[in-house]
């Protein structure tokens, strides 16, 4: 009898809000992808560092290395935490480590202008306590 | 019969918990980002008897006895651009309260880095930001210390906030993969509903 609720099958767990419970997986597919993407986002920040002094933040290898990581991510799928792509301008992918220039604008809004003129903008204004998903308690685990 | 319709309901799954995998950003050290100060207590009491106690009796900026700012923009104005003076500043930061807004608390270590002059960043405890309301709406500010400055709370502050240190930008070395699991949610579509 003992023997037989061992070998049995365990009832799957359903939460309050009918979500089946699954345990977090042991290891990660596809880990390369993202040992490459890392390693690109490296590079460019080592080329970042070297041409600090660089008129108008003139950084083509830098940029070139931030370009093919964002290729790359969209090519297989591997998803990038906003903390990491809010460090990256969408239009020439420069990393906004010193932005060209960063204030909050008449409405509130907090503004970071890249070198090329692109605008990163976050309404703080609308909700200071804001967090993305990943930012709040218990959504990102380390596996 | 046990239980109604609704309980019921719960026991069928409708989604299912699924993890997925995430690159974090590999120089982003929360731990290791703010400065560490060393007796909390007392640099919030300094902050509090030396300047924004007297800073309260005062009407407008122009009365105040020391070079500060407190609005986002002159600070990062400030830090930004070479004023020729070599006399160090403080900015205190309410990084602790509810009401800061995340997005502008993670511009700020680097910024005070890459300024021309030598910054000191200190985080303030928890609730401070009450304190800040009157002066500072993200509880931000700046303190230039000049001679107008008591000697006795910059040497404090020296003493008791560590500097700031950014050990990915100061030396080549290649950070780890941070790759995380981002817990959440999809559908469980039946075979039978897809058809």
């Amino acid at each position: 009898m003992g023997k037989k609720a061992q070998t049995g099958k365990a009832k799957p767990k359903i939460d309050d809000n009918g979500v089946l419970i699954v345990p977090p997986p042991r290891t990660i597919a596809n880990q390369d992808h993202f040992h490459r993407l890392n390693y690109l986002y490296q590079l460019s920040a080592y080329q970042t560092k070297l041409r600090a002094g660089a008129v108008k933040g003139h950084t083509p290898l830098a940029r070139n290395y931030i370009k093919s990581m964002d290729l790359i991510s969209k090519k297989t799928k591997t998803s990038l935490l906003p903390t990491l792509k809010r460090t990256i301008c969408k239009r020439c992918h420069r990393l906004l480590w010193a932005p060209k220039r960063l204030e909050i604008t008449r409405d509130g809004a907090l503004a970071v202008v890249c070198g090329c003129g692109a605008v990163k903008r976050y309404n703080v204004a609308a909700d200071a306590d804001y967090k993305t998903y990943s930012e709040r308690e218990g959504n990102l685990i380390n596996p | 019969m046990s239980g109604s319709l609704k309980s019921l309901d719960k026991k069928i799954a409708k989604r299912r918990q699924v993890y997925k995998p995430v690159l974090d950003n590999p120089f982003t050290n929360e731990a290791h980002l703010w400065p560490h100060v060393h007796d909390q207590p007392l640099i919030w009491q300094l902050v509090q008897s030396s300047i924004l106690n007297k800073l309260a009796h005062m009407q407008s900026k122009e009365e105040y006895p020391w070079e500060l700012y407190t609005d986002f923009n002159d600070i990062v104005q400030y830090l930004s651009s070479d004023r020729g003076n070599s006399d160090p500043v403080y900015l205190f930061v309410c990084n602790k309260d509810p009401g800061v807004p995340l997005v502008l608390l993670q511009q700020i270590p680097l910024l005070c880095y890459m300024a021309p002059m030598a910054v000191k960043l200190v985080q303030l405890p928890r609730s401070a930001l009450a304190a800040f309301k009157t002066v500072s709406k993200y509880g931000l500010l700046l303190l230039r210390c000049d001679d107008r400055v008591d000697r006795k709370f910059v040497s404090q502050v020296d003493k008791n906030v560590d500097p700031l240190r950014f050990p990915w930008l100061s030396a080549v070395k290649y950070q780890p993969t941070a790759v995380k699991l981002l817990k959440t949610t999809v559908p469980i579509v039946s075979k039978t509903k897809q058809k």
